[in-house]
């Protein structure tokens, strides 16, 4: 299996790596180049040992005091000892079950358990790797000399040159390894020349984009976004009307709060906007930690921020009355004043208002690109109102407690003026 | 909580979110090395998910690790180099890891001649930390979604000048804090229960900064320790039994006359903050 011989390849060359550390220190430089740890004058105990083992391999790497260090490997087939093929097994041989059960048996024990077993361990008869083996432990970790034992029927000029090919093989794993990186460096200039394609493409449309349009093109847009302006138009009037018809009491309640009440609707709406989100958190928290208000949890994640919203609608359609209530005060007087005295012209007039300033904004985008800064002002001042309205209306909202405590103006004495009752029209 | 804290609880959740199909190849690696006259040993542990286990080694040796893992999802990390310590499992490249059986299992033994720099973190794993008799100079807990538990059930013969505590979502439980020698605890905590038991043998003074989210908080505190509490805190009703309010502080009755004091600094959201008197040679028992 590729990923689990990936985990095998890090152990075997870390294991490699060590053993060629140690070959080339030749005893001298400790393999952990721990500068405070040297090693201890006639020492011959193990320094460190790391254990592996899994489906595909079985491997032991020691490192001795004075340096030296024993690698010891069954893997795919192969017995390694210090990196040099020595012979081979299968998979569940007997030399195989037998190193596996002596790592298995040193893989819970201290040091010493752990050097008494290794010498201790006798290969199964018959095979020849595993007597090289059951030799190279035993004298290995008996004496702390590793060179000897791993190179058991070698004469002594022959360690230059084992190290040599040695040092060879190692090169090519790293040779192998490039090899293996380049792939990346492939994909990576492809993608670079992707994204080159992709960003002239994109430069190429930009250009186009720019020496297309024209008059007529600032026209369509414009219109396009007045259109959307009507339609929205249509929908707050049409959810107006059905306020006043549902709920005119409440809504002339709000309106008459955002009139009368404006500064102090809006603080209120503005904090109210601020606390929505961790007041939603904080209740949400309080019910889950609360056991018996587990079950109220479920209502209050979709109700919450419905109210918010039902609450933001109908107070910028109470502030949109309240406009176009002052707007037909503003405009009418004596008996036009009463026949025009309608919620529902009030609703039609201020929805219109409050929405002036996008109509003038997009108007103004028609003529192009030279009245971009007014077209920019006019937008600005159009979300700022929109925002104020949302606050004021939210604030109304809250302070007359949707509408059924309405905060109206002074009141006027009946002894002085006593106008005549007025009965609203009722339709359009 | 630092962002690799994080990262490693959002690794965390997402093994134990979903169950995976499939078999494993289960590897084990098993590191070990001698004690050579290290001055010190800085140990740097970071798990994502399953079992941890920390104890103290036998005399003579550095450390000992064995850690299996699921080879198909992860590598290993046995390393040492110059007196640092790098243990724990990481995920492979481009491998997508879930279910909780991919959780791996990693078992320390940390030697007791070393003076050891501790730092620790784990997502949702549920690990066994028994630290008492080690030479403790520093150390960092960083914590996920996991259940721990944290002892010192011998004194540590360093003073560890900070013990520093990060919890998640996690279930936190120290135990013999007395022999730990901390000068400074902090505890940095999310959502769970804490509970800090200080009791063992005292050699000095000790301060603790508690900041909590959501939880209970409970301090275990032998009687003779001189116990002082500032709570700052909103929603977190204070337990203040066995102390008096003096100022902004609670004080325990023998605080002016305590060989050993703890102070401990307070700031709770939600939940509940308990004290218990224990007698001095007694740990608290496991509620």
């Amino acid at each position: 299996m590729r990923r689990s011989s990936s985990a095998s390849d890090t152990t075997s060359r870390r294991a490699a790596r060590l053993v060629l550390a140690a070959l080339l220190a030749s005893g001298v430089v400790a393999a952990d180049g721990h500068a405070q740890a040297q090693p201890r004058a006639g020492e011959t105990g193990v320094v460190s040992s790391q254990i592996s083992i899994s489906r595909n391999e079985a491997a032991l790497v020691l490192e001795l005091a004075g340096g030296d260090s024993l690698a010891v490997q069954l893997r795919e087939g192969q017995v390694r000892l210090n990196g040099r093929e020595i012979g081979t097994y299968s998979r569940g041989d007997a030399l195989d079950r037998a190193w596996r059960e002596l790592l298995n048996r040193v893989i819970e024990v201290g040091d010493d358990e752990l050097k008494r077993a290794l010498v201790e361990w006798e290969a199964p008869a018959g095979n020849e790797a595993g007597a090289q083996l059951d030799r190279v432990l035993e004298e290995v970790i008996g004496r702390g000399a590793v060179e000897a034992a791993a190179l058991p029927a070698g004469k002594p000029g022959d360690t230059v040159s084992i190290l040599e090919a040695r040092i060879a093989e190692l090169q090519q794993t790293i040779e192998e390894l490039q090899r293996q990186a380049e792939p990346d460096f492939d994909r990576i200039h492809e993608l670079r020349r992707e994204i080159e394609r992709e960003v002239a493409r994109e430069m190429a449309r930009n250009r186009r984009a720019r020496s297309a349009p024209g008059f007529l093109h600032h026209v369509g847009s414009g219109f396009s976004k007045l259109f959307s302006l009507v339609v929205t138009y249509a929908v707050l009037v049409a959810l107006g009307f059905a306020a006043v018809f549902f709920g005119r009491r409440y809504l002339e309640g709000v309106a008459d709060t955002a009139r009368h009440a404006t500064l102090r609707s809006g603080l209120v709406g503005l904090a109210t906007l601020f606390l929505l989100v961790p007041a939603f958190i904080l209740g949400a928290l309080a019910l889950a930690i609360s056991v018996v208000g587990i079950p109220a949890l479920v209502l209050w994640v979709p109700l919450f921020p419905a109210a918010a919203g039902a609450a933001l609608v109908f107070g910028y359609l109470g502030v949109a009355h309240a406009a176009g209530e002052s707007l037909a005060e503003r405009r009418f007087e004596g008996g036009e004043w009463f026949k025009r005295a309608n919620s529902y012209y009030y609703m039609l007039t201020g929805v219109g208002l409050l929405l002036a300033l996008f109509a003038a904004s997009f108007v103004f985008e028609m003529a192009g690109p030279w009245l971009g800064f007014i077209r920019g002002i006019l937008l600005f001042l159009a979300v700022v109102l929109t925002v104020a309205v949302a606050a004021i209306g939210l604030g109304a909202v809250m302070v007359s407690r949707a509408g059924t405590r309405p905060v109206t103006g002074p009141t006027v004495d009946d002894s002085i003026v006593s106008p005549p009752p007025v009965e609203e029209e009722s339709d359009v | 909580m630092s962002s690799r804290t994080l990262a490693l609880a959002g690794a965390a959740l997402v093994l134990v979110a979903a169950p995976a199909m499939g078999t494993q190849d289960w590897n084990t690696v098993t590191a070990s090395r001698a004690y050579r006259g290290e001055e010190e040993l800085r140990v740097d542990i970071q798990f994502g998910a399953g079992r941890l286990f920390l104890q103290p080694g036998p005399a003579g040796s550095l450390y000992k690790a064995t850690v299996r893992y699921d080879a198909d999802s992860f590598l290993p990390v046995t390393e040492y180099e110059d007196g640092r310590l790098r243990l724990g499992v990481e995920s492979k490249r481009g491998v997508k890891v879930r279910g909780r059986q991919h959780a791996s299992r990693l078992d320390v033994a940390l030697g007791p001649d070393a003076p050891l720099a501790i730092d620790l973190e784990f997502g949702a794993a549920q690990a066994d930390i028994e630290l008492g008799g080690l030479r403790i100079r520093r150390a960092e807990i960083s914590t996920g979604a996991s259940e721990t538990t944290l002892r010192f059930s011998q004194p540590n013969p360093e003073r560890l000048s900070v013990l520093d505590i990060e919890v998640g979502a996690a279930a936190l439980r120290a135990e013999g804090l007395g022999n730990a020698n901390v000068e400074q605890l902090t505890v940095d905590g999310g959502l769970g229960d804490v509970v800090l038991d200080f009791s063992g043998e005292w050699r000095g003074d000790m301060t603790a900064d508690i900041d909590m989210g959501i939880g209970s908080l409970t301090l275990v505190v032998p009687k003779g320790v001189g116990l002082h509490v500032v709570k700052d805190g909103f929603l977190a009703p204070f337990d203040s039994e066995g102390l008096v309010k003096r100022g902004p502080g609670y004080y325990s009755l023998d605080w002016d006359s305590a060989p050993h004091r703890l102070t401990v600094r307070i700031d709770a959201a939600f939940g509940s903050i308990n004290v218990r008197w224990i007698e001095p040679s007694v740990t608290a028992s496991r509620p």
